[in-house]
């Protein structure tokens, strides 16, 4: 799985990396059990601070989609807990992009399609 | 300095100039991009291309007949500065078709309206797990480098029935043998930076990064290997050549087949390099990430986004350094500082070669004046003088300078510690000079003049 990082972003690198490994699981291209890299080598070899990347694993394991102990690293959950519900904040973000794409003359039916393809049916 | 220069260029040559650009990752520092392989794009890149190659030829030309011209320069001290300040120019000159070339290819990349978006890539896969290095045969060719050493020393130290000669006891073998083995100690922690140094990415898929950047590390590592291996069987010659031939040519000869042979592995490191990328960045890979506007003339690493301190290089082999890192600026600020001071040190070297000794025989002492040294040899302390042809002693410095023109400072002469000497040794003659607590070996600027000191130091 490729991650990209930009550096220009206005969301926190942090942010981009815990948002592209939530993406990985979801599509499948991170398995379950599957080994992250260690926080030092991810640093490494994107060449940014170790804390950056220690604040997104901390965030992926609270949000209970990673592992994490001194012994074997960082490792996707086995069993990710399924709530079956959008959190406010991923539905107040979902309601932003569905009113832009009302604002910019987006049909329902086309909207449904783009929400399909990246639901992957 | 003619078996250095020739094949670095040459190097360079391949390494920077590119022929089939279209197999190339990179254009003179610029990654090469699909946007590049248009027609319209492949016309103008191959005037780029072809413009600064025939200037980088003609070059390269040029190098060869003033290196060869310079074989023929008399004298070890102007030979000496006529070939430092040759290669400085040399480097320089030859750089420039790939700076200009650098330019135009920024240029071109702007028209084209392609613009960095600064977004950085990392195989989530691959991140710390793509290794090739042979640690086994890399810690076997160290520790066979430190049993050389070992051996020379216990010779040195005649603690082995192994003689070194008349250069027992001096030391002068482990000390040769020591700055060969060196270059291991060097090569072993640029062998584990290779090994853990950041993976490429060319590609969406994880096994093509895998294996190129396997690849890239295999060769490498397998160069690391091969020059400790190279550089212990030169120290066994050298060893050997002390123990059985004690001769300088053949010192020599040994010295000239490890340079041929170190520029030999660095030309099939390019030569390696050159055909996994035409294997992997031909068609339809190309590395993701753009970071050409980090690259100062294509050469100069300067990103202050980038924690790393070791980036690897866009022209030729290895690494250099981020120059936003505190200690990549560190590191630049000393190699600017070491140029500089290399030049003044020329023309240090110069001085000293072109100021003649001067001896003042007064009624009281000898005073021996050169540059900054100054001996004085009290004729009350004089308990004998000697007379004698140069090549009857056996020298060794401890501390000072020895060159064509002038021997001064503290030496080891036929097996005496701390003797000075200070003495011209074209004149090929010397004055020994006893005293209650020193021996001095001392000439003047002709035999003559030596003669008369003498006839004058012994009434």
């Amino acid at each position: 799985m490729i991650i990209k990082i930009n550096e220009y972003s206005d969301i926190p690198i942090y942010m981009q990396i815990r948002n592209q490994i939530v993406m990985g699981i979801s599509s499948g291209e991170l398995s379950s059990g599957e080994q992250l890299p260690t926080v030092r080598a991810l640093s490494m070899e994107i060449g940014i601070n170790t804390m950056t990347v220690s604040k997104a694993y901390q965030i992926l394991k609270s949000e209970g989609y990673i592992l994490t102990d001194r012994k074997n690293g960082a490792r996707v959950r086995m069993e990710i807990n399924q709530s079956k519900s959008l959190s406010n904040d991923n539905k107040d973000e979902l309601k932003r992009i569905v009113s832009e794409a009302k604002i910019s003359g987006i049909a329902k039916e086309d909207f449904d399609k783009i929400i399909n393809e990246m639901w992957g049916d | 300095m003619f078996v250095c220069i020739v094949p670095v260029i040459i190097i360079l040559y391949f390494s920077m100039y590119p022929r089939k650009w279209k197999n190339k990752a990179k254009i003179y520092g610029i990654n090469n991009r699909p946007e590049f392989k248009n027609p319209q794009s492949e016309e103008l890149i191959d005037i780029i291309v072809n413009t600064h190659n025939k200037q980088a030829t003609a070059l390269l030309i040029v190098i060869c007949v003033i290196s060869v011209i310079l074989l023929f320069v008399p004298g070890f001290t102007i030979k000496m500065v006529a070939w430092t300040v040759f290669i400085y120019i040399a480097l320089f000159a030859f750089s420039v078709p790939y700076i200009l070339g650098n330019s135009e290819m920024k240029k071109y990349k702007k028209a084209m309206g392609i613009v960095s978006e600064k977004v950085l890539y990392a195989d989530l896969k691959n991140v710390g797990n793509v290794h090739a290095l042979n640690k086994p045969m890399l810690y076997i060719a160290n520790i066979s480098g430190a049993v050389i050493l070992l051996f020379s020393f216990l010779c040195d130290s005649s603690l082995f029935p192994f003689k070194l000669g008349i250069y027992s006891n001096t030391y002068i073998c482990t000390a040769i043998v020591g700055s060969i083995i060196l270059t291991n100690l060097i090569i072993l922690p640029i062998a584990f930076m290779a090994d853990n140094a950041r993976n490429n990415v060319i590609s969406e898929d994880s096994d093509i990064n895998a294996n190129y950047n396997r690849s890239r590390k295999k060769i490498f590592s397998d160069m690391a290997i091969s020059v400790t291996w190279i550089t212990n069987i030169i120290a066994a010659l050298a060893v050997l050549t002390f123990l059985f031939f004690d001769s300088e040519v053949m010192m020599l000869l040994i010295f000239g087949i490890y340079m041929l042979a170190l520029m030999f592995f660095s030309g099939l490191l390019v030569f390696k390099n050159r055909a996994l990328e035409n294997k992997y960045l031909g068609k339809d890979n190309s590395l993701l990430e753009d970071d050409d506007d980090n690259w100062i003339l294509g050469m100069f690493y300067f990103n202050p986004n980038d924690k790393r301190l070791n980036v690897e290089k866009r022209v030729g082999i290895g690494w250099t350094v981020n120059m936003a890192h505190p200690f990549g600026m560190a590191i630049a600020a000393m190699g600017i500082i070491s140029i500089i001071a290399s030049l003044l040190l020329l023309v240090w070297i110069v001085l000293m070669d072109q100021t003649p000794i001067r001896i003042i025989n007064n009624n009281d002492a000898v005073i021996c004046h050169h540059l900054r040294n100054e001996y004085t040899i009290k004729k009350a302390d004089i308990e004998y003088v000697e007379y004698g042809n140069l090549d009857e002693l056996k020298a060794s410095r401890t501390a000072g300078t020895a060159m064509e023109s002038i021997a001064k400072g503290k030496f080891k002469v036929n097996g005496e510690n701390g003797c000075t000497l200070f003495l011209n040794p074209e004149v090929g003659k010397y004055i020994k000079i006893k005293t209650n607590d020193k021996t001095y070996y001392i000439s003047d600027n002709t035999e003559k003049e030596t003669i008369e000191l003498y006839e004058s130091l012994k009434q």
